[in-house]
């Protein structure tokens, strides 16, 4: 039976492989996805705390939250999410995209 | 006459074929026919419950948007307590119309988790005691939800007598 870790990984596996649709929301430091009936959202802690802290919440179609997995407490978890978010966010904002039509901006001030 | 009496049960039994064959005939042809009224019956049942649904789906769609014009308004004058009242009753109606249209519906599911999270982010400020904030991205959310609610509620068509629903 799958977990919340099965989903945190194959999340990640998918957003490495350009998979996955990230979304912003009307919160800055979350990011959402959407997967059927279900969604995924992945957020960063309020702001100015340390070590940040990161939330994996799985949504179900009413958009109530079924399952949840905090970096609160150190586990091994930790890097996944917060490796999760940081990638999502790019995904999200289109930076990669954005950092390429800046360089090629640079490059064409030469 | 006498070739008549010779192969009399001959003819009848000849007789007696073509019979069958005309009578299994008709039975094939009435049972079509039958069969295509019961079909057609479906069809307009089908329709009917498709319209009401329709109709249903277009007045809470209306509801829907009228409920996300409210909630721009309230966090515009700031009246975070009553948005936090609307934004439950406005998930679970987006829910009701997405189990209720026949289309695919990728907007009313993505519009759910992105109300759920402005939700819990104006949850989360009013627990610190702290005011929410009315950003551009709160706003243009909210926008981004009413615009493609007004475009499903446009696309979803009553059918005509007897006509098809025509949806998306």
């Amino acid at each position: 039976m799958a977990d919340v870790a099965d989903i945190l990984s194959t999340l990640l596996e998918r957003t490495n492989q350009d998979r996955i649709r990230w979304q912003t929301t009307a919160d800055d430091e979350t990011f959402l996805v959407v997967l059927g009936n279900s969604s995924v959202s992945i957020s960063e802690g309020s702001v100015g705390s340390y070590p940040k802290q990161y939330t994996l919440k799985i949504l179900n179609q009413d958009g109530r939250e079924i399952e949840r997995m905090d970096s609160v407490q150190p586990s091994p978890y930790d890097y996944l999410l917060s490796d999760l978010y940081l990638k999502a966010r790019r995904v999200a904002l289109g930076v990669d995209s954005q950092l390429d039509t800046l360089l090629q901006e640079l490059e064409s001030e030469e | 006459m006498d070739w008549l009496g010779n192969n009399w049960d001959s003819l009848l039994s000849a007789l007696g074929l073509a019979a069958t064959v005309i009578g299994l005939f008709i039975v094939f042809r009435t049972a079509r026919g039958a069969q295509k009224a019961a079909d057609a019956s479906r069809v307009a049942a089908q329709e009917t419950e498709q319209a009401i649904s329709n109709v249903l789906s277009i007045v809470d769609l209306e509801r829907a948007i009228a409920m996300v014009q409210r909630l721009k308004q309230l966090h515009i004058n700031k009246n975070w307590e009553v948005s936090l009242e609307l934004y439950q009753p406005l998930r679970v109606m987006l829910t009701n119309i997405n189990d209720r249209v026949t289309i695919d519906t990728p907007s009313i599911r993505e519009a759910i988790p992105q109300i759920r999270v402005i939700e819990e982010s104006i949850g989360r400020a009013m627990a610190r005691n702290a005011e929410p904030t009315v950003s551009p991205n709160l706003i243009r959310t909210l926008n981004n939800i009413q615009a493609d609610l007004e475009q499903l509620a446009s696309s979803v068509r009553i059918p005509r007598h007897g006509g098809q629903a025509h949806n998306g």
